[in-house]
Order: C-alpha cells, then structure tokens, then sequence
C-alpha cells in the first residue's frame, strides 16, 4: 500500500521549491499533480515529465476523479507521494471524495486583491480561509510554509488576520 | 541571416542582472530581454509575457533563443510551455558564457549553430583549479 507524504497547495505545481526541497526527507518516490486544466494538457504533463527526468522520481497528473479512483482500486501502489493541486479548492474537493490526506501544506498561492500575505509566498482570500477551517474541523493538520527551512505558520495564526 | 533574439527567465532578478553584468562587459545589447519570477508573482502572468515577447519576435521575422535557469523551475517550466505553440529554442542553466558567446555570434551563425556553441561555451568556462 502507497502512502500520502504530503498534501501541498502551489499554483506553480512542480517547480524548484517542490523538486530540491520537499521531495527530499520525506522518503518521497512520487509526486501526483491533481489539476483538472493540467490533467488535460498533454504538453504541459510533458514538460513536467521530461522537466524531472533526471530526479528518479515517478511523476504523475491525474485529474480529481483520476486520483481518487487510483486511490480507491490500487491504494496508490507502492508510492509515497506528494500530492500537488494548484488550489484549496481542489484540495476540498478530493477530501470530499474520499481521499485521506493528513497533513496539508499550503506553499504557493499568488496574491490577489482581496488575499492577505500569510507567508511571502501565499496570499490567503477569506474564502480559503473558510474552507481551510473546515479541512481542519475534519481533522487535517493545516500549516504554511514555502520550503521546509523556512518559518511554518500553523492555520490559526493565519487566521489572526482574519 | 535571421535576426536572433534573446530572451532570459530566471528566478528572482538573476537574469536581468546577468544580462546587465554582461552590458558591462560587452556594451549595450539589443534584441535581448530578462524577465524574473518573484515569491508572489503569478506564473501565469509571467507566461502572458513570455507569449508576448515571442510573438512580437515572430512578427519581425526574428529567432528566439530561451534561457532559463534551472531545470524544473518555474520560469523553465515557462520557457519549456513556450515550445507548444512556437518554434523556439529553449536552453537550460544560464551562465555569462553562454550569454557572451551569443553576442559575439548571432549575426554570422546559423540558429541551431549557435544554440551548439552557447552550450559548449556555457560548460567550456566551468574549470577547475586547486593548490
């Protein structure tokens, strides 16, 4: 039976901070994009795919039904994998479903208008914020933090500023 | 011959700055631009530009050539997505070298030529030296 290292939201997907920082420590063997846009993208998954050639790592991207439905027939194999959506959104969604994330780092989240910084790399809208309140009611361990050498902030300091 | 132009991608301002120490060595540059991704920005607004650049290029009938930094990045997973609907060259690890050799050979080598000895001169400067 595969196994959820890490739940992360990050609007970049796989990038820099995900490939030389989180996929190290954690025993990690397998990073899941879970975009429903990227799932329907054949060229992006390719630039993701020949982008971490060289990391030795399995790299899939499902879209939220793919996902689920790999969870429930194969219990994700033997992968211990980081999960990667772009937003708390989708986040929401799969929980729903069923899939039994455990810890949820929220990484990346451009800033909008009505978003407050919570970490410099993520802009929180009270609208996530809500739902994060919710992620967290189902037992979730919600924290921010852009890479693991940098401050974590847990889900109810961020609420402060709220 | 093409004009060729040269477009960089990096995180943060590495690229412009490299761009600029490289001026500093060979004068002002035109056809060149650097475009930096910061803790914030919005990928897809720095693909907007990328999309924009290219497409200026290609109207003027020039030859883009990408750098980016590091491979897997984001501003690399820009440059890499560029390929889908342009034909571009996209090459990964920037460094002076590479930037030098292009402003030194891109009015009299042919693209994929020049792609060749960016690369070459790009992993020729890397030396080691030791007491």
């Amino acid at each position: 039976m595969g196994e959820i290292n890490l739940a992360r939201v990050d609007d970049r997907l796989i990038h820099g901070q995900v490939m030389t920082k989180w996929s190290r420590g954690l025993n990690t063997n397998a990073i899941f994009v879970v975009d429903n846009p990227t799932a329907k993208d054949p060229f992006m998954k390719e630039v993701y795919i020949m982008s971490t050639a060289s990391s030795g790592m399995t790299i899939k991207v499902f879209s939220t039904d793919e996902v689920v439905e790999y969870w429930n027939k194969t219990k994700f194999e033997n992968y211990r994998a980081i999960l990667l959506f772009k937003n708390i959104d989708t986040v929401n969604e799969v929980v729903e479903k069923g899939l039994p994330i455990t810890r949820l780092n929220i990484g990346g989240i451009a800033k909008t208008k009505e978003a407050k910084f919570v970490i410099p790399s993520v802009g929180l809208k009270p609208s996530d914020a809500e739902i994060l309140k919710s992620l967290a009611s189902k037992g979730i361990e919600v924290f921010f933090q852009t890479v693991p050498d940098t401050k974590a902030v847990t889900l109810q300091d961020a609420l402060k500023n709220f | 011959m093409k004009k060729k132009f040269l477009l960089i991608i990096t995180h943060g301002n590495f690229g412009k700055e490299l761009l600029k120490s490289v001026e500093m060595i060979m004068g002002e540059q035109e056809d060149a631009a650097a475009l930096g991704l910061n803790l914030g920005d919005d990928v897809d607004v720095l693909r907007a530009d990328v999309e924009r650049i290219i497409a200026e290029n290609e109207k003027a009938d020039k030859d883009t050539i990408v750098l980016v930094d590091l491979l897997g990045g984001s501003p690399s997973n820009v440059g890499l997505y560029a390929l889908k609907n342009h034909d571009i060259k996209v090459i990964t690890g920037v460094n002076m070298l590479m930037l030098i050799e292009f402003f030194s050979s891109r009015e009299f080598e042919e693209l994929e030529d020049l792609v060749e000895k960016m690369i070459n001169s790009g992993v020729e400067g890397i030396k080691k030296f030791q007491k």
